[in-house]
């Protein structure tokens, strides 16, 4: 029988677990922040001062960083929050309204009759709008396209790009009547080639993944198809930001650039919507 | 079990019927991404990962933790538990967040894994799912404590039964390391996924998800720790060696548990060397509870081979009654413990771990220490209740034996080539390696092993399944009740430090602030450590 | 139990806290010694960049990617993760020179390992990854990203191609901006 009144012996445990707990902590961090990073001390002319800071993980004004080469970015357009809002505001009955000069070549509907002139019809509106800025900006070879973009406002293009993304794409009948059940560019598409650098063209290309500006290729001409990836390959065409395109067509041969044309140009979709 | 029975069936039914499915998924990915396999397109690959790891992470072992939690509320106290429709309803919630979150993930629309790191983003609905079970089980929280404080409040003075502090020590540490993952998909994720913050801060989701990742396993182990402590000495005929240093070891986890989660981030940019060596030694003195229960825990067992007439200094191990499921559970539980305890020391050593990280290496070591050491003490716990909440004893003792070879057996197979491999350099959670690759070559016939492996615990869990499920519906028979196994010397009186929280859970915050209050600060004033998210799911462009 | 009276449990306890202690000790010892012997520490850079415009402007544009000889001869390696490859795709460094490899990505977490060396590292977007290390032999290593970064990382693999100092300063050294990517 208790009352819970009774005198209970002091109870040092808290004490001395609380303490030895700070001790730890004072010790851990003597070492860690301290110790440990003086043996840093030299590398880069760093002195203790700046080691310690560096192991707290105060942001750092690096001073590696040497004078970096000038050159030309693959492109204007970056996929910042900023863009996506302007993407998402593009207005398809805007677009239609000044789509005429389009269509001569890449038809009425979006589907051209030209095998190296691309169907623009259900492709991913951000693919448009960056190809379109690419012409506008040069960074594509405006050879063909940029007299057409260059009258063009932002806004034109940003609406243009909604205006496709919305016509229904290629299918069935409007596709190459080759059918191609070719296991090499079957393989490439589900499992890429990993040790050559290739990464299934499904995760950026649809249906499994796509990246941003990654266009759909299924029901896409295949000449043109052929065409882009040889440009690739071979560097006159390098729009590619930070090399994503060009890294993988440089690692496929010939063959398999025509195989994947000839596949592609054969199935209705592979999702880049 | 005094009107509980029926709550702590339908937790561990619905337990058992998560692992079910997701144990199967589990072989077929390992046998899918092995030479025995030709490469599958990788989508449903990461579908299966995804759900696999939701299941293992979330919701099988929160279930377990759960009803076994109930069982020892109603059986320890000596009286039956109360708020039972208050535990229906945390059971319900848990439920319909796991359905939500999995039936999300099996429609393709979640490939995120379980760790979801932004700014990959699926579906919303995925992350709802999960921080609804995740909050539904916060009631429990509340449910376990209260009993203990109503216990205390009747009975003052009085130690509060080993089990049952155990269990709130697991319960409390869970609500606070909840918060990090809960923050995160609260604060940063859902808001970004539906649409109402146009940028997410990897960094700052991977630091509150750390915050969780670790002491999250010591949820998980706290059940098969408390098995270990008041229902082993028991099965083996014998005492719990010291009541106290149990209480000690319980409370070393609720301190350190939690406040070491960076040691998950050691090669990440976003964080210094200092913290990152703070959490090592903190991760250090986590060590410290298992290696005080595997001295108590021997020594119980010391008692019990003793008793059965062992002599010498190894001979009470063989006197040991083997036969017996829960005795035979414990022995490979300890094995297991110790080899994947040796792994996570390697991990966890600050420099070394760079050979490691995001290795095969640290899949072998989680799935040894948690799908080994910890998860065959679940079975041996459901093995010990089931007769007790069934009212009918448990079939086929042998085959019981037979499912616990074959799972620590498999589970072998699976990990330590799985370690092998990692070393090698193999990385996760990818779906196919290029064998052919001289470089690579050498590591397919592990690989091989290791999916061998998870076919033979996909035996071992349909047998425990087709047990539990022939125990549940055997003839009726007389079963006695579970009683908690008693210390050698079963303490009068104890200090208010060993029966009672509310200092230690200070000390948790103090350490919470002190190792992770910088390295999340940091992000209030980091420029451009925000980005766009990167929706995984064709069907949601941005 | 009365053949295990209080104090002989409790005696043998303490014992066993020793045997922790030094355990634990050991360990920490070992940490610390190897930490100090070999200056060597996991990451510890925190540097921020704006992961959507490293094409236009600053240290990871296109023509600044691959590998740079500093003045004091040491090599600092630029490379970009991105789904789904890096780039460049092969990097060549000398073999015994001090090498820095700095690493970022414009979209999601990725991570890297250099196969049969202790390079590692996670990339995370909006922040400068940066890895010291040495490569003693020539040798060509395989470089897979180990954090999944969504359905194509099973085919982002690289390669570091380590060639020895007189033949990196020969076939390398007058490219600005050195890589064997082809």
């Amino acid at each position: 029988m208790t009352d819970g009144k009774q005198p209970v012996p002091r109870d040092s445990r808290f004490a001395v677990w609380i303490g030895a707990t700070m001790g730890l902590f004072v010790l851990a961090l003597g070492v860690g922040f301290i110790w440990l990073p003086s043996a840093q001390r030299g590398a880069d002319g760093l002195d203790l001062w700046a080691t310690i800071c560096r192991a707290v993980g105060l942001p750092n004004g690096n001073a590696l960083v040497s004078a970096p080469v000038a050159g030309q970015p693959a492109s204007q357009v970056a996929w910042t929050t900023e863009t996506r809002r302007r993407l998402a505001q593009g207005d398809a009955s805007a677009g239609a309204a000044i789509v005429q000069a389009c269509n001569n070549c890449h038809g009425m509907v979006g589907i051209s009759a030209d095998a190296i002139i691309p169907n623009l019809a259900g492709q991913s509106a951000a693919a448009i709008y960056k190809q379109l800025d690419d012409y506008k900006s040069g960074k594509r070879d405006p050879a063909v396209m940029g007299v057409y973009v260059s009258p063009l406002s932002d806004k034109n293009l940003l609406d243009l790009a909604a205006h496709y993304a919305l016509l229904p794409s290629p299918t069935g009948d409007t596709v190459s009547t080759q059918r191609s059940t070719s296991t090499v560019a079957r393989r490439l598409i589900d499992v890429g080639a990993p040790l050559r650098g290739i990464a299934p063209c499904s995760s950026c290309h649809g249906p499994i993944g796509i990246t941003p500006g990654a266009p759909g290729l299924g029901g896409q001409q295949r000449a043109y198809l052929e065409l882009q990836m040889q440009s690739f390959k071979d560097g006159t065409r390098r729009n590619d930001i930070s090399e994503q395109m060009r890294s993988v067509a440089r690692q496929l041969t010939n063959e398999e650039i025509a195989r994947l044309a000839a596949h592609y140009s054969s199935i209705s979709d592979s999702g880049g919507r | 079990m005094q009107g509980s029975s029926r709550l702590v069936l339908a937790h561990f039914w619905a337990a058992f019927a998560t692992f079910a499915v997701a144990i199967p998924l589990g072989a077929w990915q390992m046998l899918v991404r092995s030479p025995l396999h030709q490469w599958i397109a990788p989508e449903l690959y990461y579908r299966a990962v995804t759900a696999h790891g939701t299941t293992f992470a979330y919701v099988f072992p929160t279930l377990i933790a759960m009803g076994f939690g109930y069982a020892v509320c109603a059986v320890s106290l000596g009286r039956p538990m109360r708020g039972l429709s208050l535990a229906w309803i945390s059971f319900a919630l848990v439920i319909v967040g796991a359905a939500m979150a999995l039936a999300t993930v099996a429609a393709g629309k979640a490939n995120v894994l379980y760790t979801f790191y932004p700014p990959l983003l699926g579906s919303p609905y995925y992350y709802l799912g999960i921080l609804v079970a995740v909050v539904g089980s916060w009631v429990w929280i509340g449910l376990m404590v209260w009993h203990v404080r109503r216990w205390k409040i009747d009975h003052p003075g009085l130690p509060v039964p080993l089990a049952m502090f155990a269990t709130a020590v697991g319960a409390l540490l869970w609500g606070w390391t909840s918060l990090g993952v809960g923050a995160e998909i609260a604060f940063l994720i859902l808001p970004n996924a539906l649409g109402w913050t146009p940028t997410i801060d990897p960094g700052l989701a991977r630091v509150l998800f750390s915050w969780t990742l670790h002491a999250i396993v010591y949820f998980w182990l706290i059940p098969a720790y408390i098995a270990f402590y008041v229902l082993l000495p028991q099965a083996a005929g014998g005492r719990l060696y010291s009541d106290k240093m149990g209480r000690i070891a319980f409370l070393l986890l609720l301190i350190f548990s939690m406040p070491i989660g960076l040691h998950h981030l050691f090669v990440d940019p976003q964080i210094g060397a200092g913290f990152k060596f703070l959490h090592t030694v903190f991760t250090g003195m986590v060590v410290v509870p298992t290696l005080l229960t595997i001295f108590t825990i021997c020594a119980s067992l010391e008692i019990s081979g003793r008793l059965r007439g062992g002599r010498g200094p190894f001979g009470w191990i063989a006197a040991l009654p083997w036969d017996r499921p829960f005795v035979l559970a414990s022995g490979f539980s300890m094995v297991m413990l110790g080899l994947g305890g040796a792994s996570g020391i390697i991990n966890m050593s600050y420099v070394l771990n760079s050979t490691v990280h995001n290795t095969q290496w640290v899949t072998g070591h989680f799935h040894l220490i948690y799908g080994g050491a910890v998860v065959i003490m679940y079975f041996a716990i459901a093995y010990e209740l089931w007769p007790r909440l069934t009212g009918r004893p448990l079939a086929a003792p042998k085959l019981v034996r037979l499912q616990l070879w074959t799972w620590s057996v498999g589970m072998l197979l699976v990990t330590l080539p799985w370690h092998l491999v990692g070393v090698m350099g193999q990385p996760r959670r990818m779906a196919y390696y290029d064998f052919t690759n001289p470089a690579l070559a050498s590591q397919g016939v592990w690989v091989s092993v290791s999916a061998i492996g998870g076919f033979v615990l996909v035996f071992s869990a349909a047998l425990l399944i087709g047990v539990l499920l022939a125990s549940h519906r055997g003839p009726a028979g007389a079963t006695s009740p579970l009683k908690f196994s008693l210390a050698v010397n079963p303490p009068r009186r104890l200090p208010k430090s060993l029966n009672s929280f509310g200092i230690w859970a200070l000390l948790v915050l103090a350490l919470t602030v002190a190792n992770y209050g910088y390295p999340l600060a940091q992000f209030v004033f980091l420029n451009n450590s925000a980005v766009s998210a990167f929706p995984v799911s064709q069907n949601d462009r941005r | 139990m009365s053949t295990l009276p209080h104090e002989v449990i409790e005696k043998s306890e303490r014992r066993w806290a020793y045997v922790v202690a030094g355990v634990i000790g050991l360990m920490f010892a070992v940490i610390i010694f190897t930490s100090v012997h070999w200056a060597a520490q996991p990451p510890s850079n925190v540097e921020t960049i704006d992961a959507s415009r490293l094409h236009l402007t600053g240290e990871f544009v296109e023509e600044n990617l691959g590998t740079a000889v500093q003045p004091d001869g040491s090599v600092i390696v630029r490379v970009i993760a991105q789904q789904y490859s890096f780039v460049p795709s092969c990097m060549v460094v000398p073999a015994q020179t001090p090498v820095v490899f700095r690493v970022t990505s414009p979209d999601v977490v990725h991570g890297f390992l250099i196969m049969d060396t202790n390079v590692n590292s996670m990339v995370v977007p909006g922040f400068i990854a940066e890895i010291r290390t040495r490569f003693e032999k020539p040798k060509t290593h395989l470089m897979p990203c180990h954090e999944y970064c969504s359905v194509g990382h099973d085919g982002m693999w690289a390669h570091v191609k380590v060639v020895d100092r007189q033949e990196f300063t020969k076939s390398y050294g007058s490219q600005p901006r050195a890589s064997c990517a082809g």
